[in-house]
């Protein structure tokens, strides 16, 4: 058995935000970093209950990899972060180089927790069950953007689905306030890792479904690609995952 | 009659696959063959501007490849009026009548013969408009 996930090859970099300019909130991260220096990693390296401990084996390579400049942390191995750890781990390990709003780029971090979920999803809802229609509410907000929410058989979760076996996954719109609103597809950052085969649209596009064969392991990470009669723009939703788990 | 001037930005854009089979998207300037980071593709607009993204490198892409749209997360910031596609799927349009102000962010969006499956770009292209 192997796990294979596909969506974002996380190098030895700066945080994905460096580029930018950096939130209020990653400013004040940074600048009440526990560690921004080599000699804050020493002692910090020195206290048995460090975060950091959970490395284990791959501590030394992990604190070799960290290098400084006058503000901080420039850059950490985080491909080395990945390697089984929970999302809370890795969460409390960037909380001492202040990079903790990176979060969101470790994806292949174990979920073990309700906080796990929360850190990578954003949600604490569960994930949606295969067996049966997801249905879509989408709503706009004025102008500041739309919201997706997700229920099933009228319970809500959090428009992941957990697939254990080959199957067709289904999403229904079942309450919109855009006029006209529809789907239109599915786009994939990997459309070539063969965790969905196929998307199709009904006519009417208010379903939209996920072939999934079931031939691969890993992460399925796409939106909905939808149109409305208010202009001619694609909307893209954020990003539910489809998880084939443990396939041989 | 008035006349008025708009404004053009034109992307090159080279769509291959890596070596563990992800789409990699890279960005060139016309006559530049050095790659744009994503700052330098960042559109700055203060006036009635067009963008135009078209694919280049084509013998590098999967086969069949074009453009089917640019995806955003919010429609309705009224940042971009319309986006088109060329019917050759070669060149991707984009046109601002610049009557709004603000920042917006799309992905764009491809095909190939390989499935029926859309490729979004990972990074957004960035518009900031700057009148008042």
């Amino acid at each position: 058995m192997y796990h294979k996930t596909l969506i974002t090859t996380l190098l030895s970099t700066l945080p994905l935000w460096a580029a930018a300019a950096p939130s209020l909130q990653q400013q004040i991260d940074l600048a009440t970093a526990p560690v921004k220096t080599a000699a804050a990693l020493q002692v910090e390296l020195n206290n048995p209950s460090s975060p950091l401990a959970a490395l284990g084996d791959d501590l030394p390579a992990f604190s070799t990899s960290v290098t400084f400049d006058a503000q901080g942390v420039t850059a950490l191995d985080s491909a080395l972060l990945q390697q089984d750890l929970s999302a809370t781990e890795i969460y409390h390990i960037l909380q001492l180089f202040g990079w903790q709003s990176t979060i969101s780029q470790y994806q292949q971090a174990t979920i073990n927790t309700d906080t796990d979920r929360l850190l990578l999803t954003g949600s604490l809802l569960p994930a949606c069950q295969a067996g049966s229609t997801v249905e879509v509410v989408i709503e706009r907000n004025g102008n500041s953007g739309v919201d997706f929410s997700y229920h099933q058989n009228g319970v809500a979760c959090s428009g992941d689905i957990d697939v254990t076996s080959p199957t067709t996954l289904t999403y229904h719109i079942s309450h919109s306030n855009i006029a006209g609103l529809r789907f239109t597809g599915a786009g994939f950052l990997n459309p070539f890792n063969g965790t969905i085969d196929s998307v199709t649209v009904s006519d009417d596009g208010q379903t939209l479904a996920l072939e999934d064969s079931y031939q691969q392991s890993g992460i399925g990470k796409f939106q909905f690609l939808l149109k409305s009669d208010e202009n001619t723009l694609v909307m893209i939703s954020p990003d539910p995952e489809v998880i084939n788990r443990g396939v041989e | 009659m008035t006349k008025e001037k708009i404004y053009m930005y034109k992307f090159l854009v080279s769509i291959s696959i890596d070596s563990k089979g992800v789409p990699d998207f890279t960005y060139y300037e016309p006559g530049n063959p050095t790659p744009l980071s994503k700052e330098q593709r960042a559109v700055e607009v203060d006036a009635p501007t067009v963008i135009f993204y078209e694919l280049t490198n084509l013998e590098l892409s999967p086969k069949g490849l074009k453009f089917v749209g640019a995806g955003f997360k919010n429609p309705y910031d009224g940042i971009i009026e319309n986006a088109f596609v060329s019917e050759d799927g070669k060149t991707l349009i984009l046109e601002d009548l610049c009557k709004d102000y603000g920042t917006t962010n799309f992905h764009l969006l491809a095909k190939c013969d390989r499935n029926n499956l859309i490729i979004i770009s990972p990074d957004p292209e960035v518009v900031n408009k700057n009148i008042g």
